[in-house]
């Protein structure tokens, strides 16, 4: 028998100079290849991007977390930093954002005009939290928020009441008889009601604003819709660690989560049924390529006979160079999914997980190993089952 | 010649081919002896059976009838592996044209005898080195095979058929292709390379220049063998 190393030296051999015959097998499988790898090394990254602009039409990744105010029992019931930091940790969360808000509108006055208002106290992570990005100016800092800095961001529609066509960014507003510098405005897509609200640091506003109920609102805001229902579940457990749970109420949107689910199973299946194709196409390329081979290498296959090679010789000489044709193709799109992978992690300012790329690489050359048995055992048995005198009498 | 020195001995060897039409004979109680260093021209007209004979002898086709001893074995009836093996050990092929394996170079296409036969890549080296020297072609050791001369390509199918040291040497009508310069070079080459003694050769030919240049001559007709005095 024919040793391994004589095997893959003839193998790439015979594929680099036949390797015209392939150029169709090899571009199919490494692009499947290159689409899988990225798939899975990127999937969850690119997941919790998509997650944060399907928010901007509902917000089914964002967990609610409340103490219910209609419970007299647990009006004053607020969250406890050491909760906030344990809910932070859960598996699954991405960001939480502690909030309060003013229990009775807030109002100021410009030019002898009263403007009422809702005024909400929030952290710095409460931007990031909610997908939210300014129109004009910035948001909070952490160190507006630790310094407790009288600043102010309002809803651009509550400026345009306000100040109407007047410059307002840099103005002071005044508000419970203390004045805020506006640092920036709120608008965009999923908004909603905000737009019409103003937000003071939460610590500012905790300190400054009278009647502002406690810290009793988080904004838990998960990895991917896969996480949501997990860490709902975990929530409760979590905050009775550090505190009484009474009147806690988590808030799901569950009719939009469950309506996202649908979306992305069927782009998935989309993904997956485009990438299994690619690869089928590419193995078959390389079925039809070795079929040829065999039939334009008959003499060929008959020397080799004569020369005393036996069937299994000739059968894992024609396997190997299916094999070879395989896995080189999947290099080359480990390759290329590598560059995409990292295109694709600076664009979306994410760095992909070294275990999963190593994982998907893995798996990919394990497919591959498949691919080019399954395309070449075929092939490779007919070579084999060739007689001697009819191949090197092929013309 | 002594009985040891007898390496084939073929006895009332018979061959039909089966077809939809019925079977046609070819070959009918062929006897036939080849012993070491002896050289066989087999002549004959087109389709008397003597490229049949041959393959016979080179295990590509299992007769009818009759006995097939190689080497003082009785090998009629081995299976597929054996053949395999025994064509390795015991045979060199030379065929007319198209010898040569399309797309390798010298070196490569005679490496192939040797990588089935098991012997390591050093010693490839030498073999393949000593036996292109025999031939005269050892410069042309990394030349394309698609790039030599037709009688050049036939000094390497004999280099190929040498390489792995066979007790025969088998060959189908090896000058078939060649002028008669060329002709006589390979027929040089064959009895340079059986002159040792241990090497026979079969040369089915239908050109009997080459054939008077044989120890022995046998003319096929009507599945018979007939040895010319």
């Amino acid at each position: 028998m024919i040793n391994v190393r004589d095997l893959l030296r003839i193998g790439t051999r015979q594929v680099f100079r036949h390797r015209n015959r392939y150029y169709g097998g090899i571009l199919a499988i490494a692009l499947g290849t290159c689409g899988f790898i990225v798939v899975m090394t990127m999937g969850r990254d690119i997941k919790m991007n998509i997650n944060r602009d399907l928010d901007l039409l509902g917000g089914a990744t964002m967990v609610k977390v409340t103490f219910r105010r209609d419970m007299p029992s647990c009006v004053k019931s607020f969250f406890k930093q050491d909760t906030v930091d344990a809910i932070s940790r859960l598996p699954g969360v991405n960001i939480v954002s502690l909030s309060a808000m003013k229990n009775l509108y807030a109002s100021t006055f410009l030019r002898e005009k009263e403007f009422g208002f809702v005024l909400v106290g929030v952290d710095d992570a409460f931007w990031t939290a909610s997908s939210f990005t300014p129109k004009s100016g910035r948001f909070f800092s952490i160190e507006d928020v630790t310094e407790r800095r009288k600043v102010c961001v309002l809803g651009s529609v509550l400026a345009n009441r306000i100040f109407g066509n007047l410059p307002a960014l840099g103005q002071s507003i005044l508000i419970d008889c203390d004045y805020y510098e506006i640092i920036g405005f709120l608008e965009g897509t999923g908004v909603g009601d905000m737009n019409q609200f103003a937000f003071l640091p939460i610590t500012t506003a905790v300190d400054r604003i009278d009647c502002m109920t406690p810290k009793n609102k988080l904004y838990v805001r998960c990895r991917t819709w896969d996480d949501v229902e997990s860490v709902a579940s975990l929530i409760p457990g979590t905050v009775r660690q550090f505190q009484s749970d009474n009147g806690l109420q988590v808030d799901v949107a569950r009719a939009q989560l469950k309506y996202i689910k649908k979306i992305a199973w069927w782009i998935q299946l989309f993904v997956f049924v485009s990438i299994s194709a690619t690869l089928c196409l590419g193995a078959t390329g390389i079925w039809y390529g070795m079929m040829t081979a065999v039939r334009s290498r008959t003499r060929e296959i008959g020397l080799k006979k004569a020369m005393g090679a036996t069937n299994h010789d000739i059968m894992a000489q024609f396997l190997t160079e299916s094999l070879c044709l395989s896995i080189g193709s999947t290099v080359i799109g480990t390759g290329l999914g590598w560059l995409i992978m990292n295109i694709i992690g600076a664009l979306i300012h994410s760095s992909p997980v070294h275990g999963l790329f190593i994982a998907s690489v893995m798996t990919s050359i394990t497919i591959s190993v498949i691919l080019g048995v399954a395309a070449g055992y075929y092939p490779s048995a007919q070579a084999a089952r060739l007689e001697v005198i009819s191949a090197v009498r092929f013309e | 010649m002594n009985n040891s020195d007898c390496i084939i001995k073929i006895s009332n060897l018979a061959m039909n081919f089966h077809t939809p039409a019925g079977d046609i004979p070819v070959l009918n109680g062929v006897n036939l002896e080849i012993h070491k260093g002896e050289s066989l021209a087999i002549l004959g007209p087109s389709g008397s059976g003597k490229s049949t004979l041959l393959f016979i002898v080179g295990l590509f086709l299992t007769p009818t009838a009759g006995s097939y001893v190689l080497n003082g074995r009785e090998i009629i009836d081995i299976d597929e592996k054996n053949k395999a093996e025994f064509r390795r050990n015991y045979f060199g092929f030379v065929f007319q044209s198209c010898n040569l394996i399309e797309n390798s170079t010298v070196f490569e296409d005679l490496e192939y005898p040797l990588i089935y036969a098991g012997i390591p890549p050093r010693e490839r080296k030498e073999r393949i080195d000593e036996v292109l020297t025999r031939v005269h072609m050892g410069h042309r050791i990394y030349h394309r095979t698609n790039l030599l001369s037709g009688g050049e390509q036939q000094r390497v199918a004999v280099a190929r058929a040498l390489v792995n040291r066979p007790h025969v040497i088998l060959a189908d009508e090896p000058t078939g292709q060649l002028d008669s310069e060329n002709s006589q070079n390979i027929m040089d080459l064959f009895l340079e390379c059986i002159s040792d003694k241990k090497t026979a050769l079969i040369l089915v030919t239908h050109d009997h220049k080459v054939a008077d240049r044989c120890a022995k001559t046998c003319y096929f007709n009507g599945g018979t063998l007939t040895e010319v005095a």
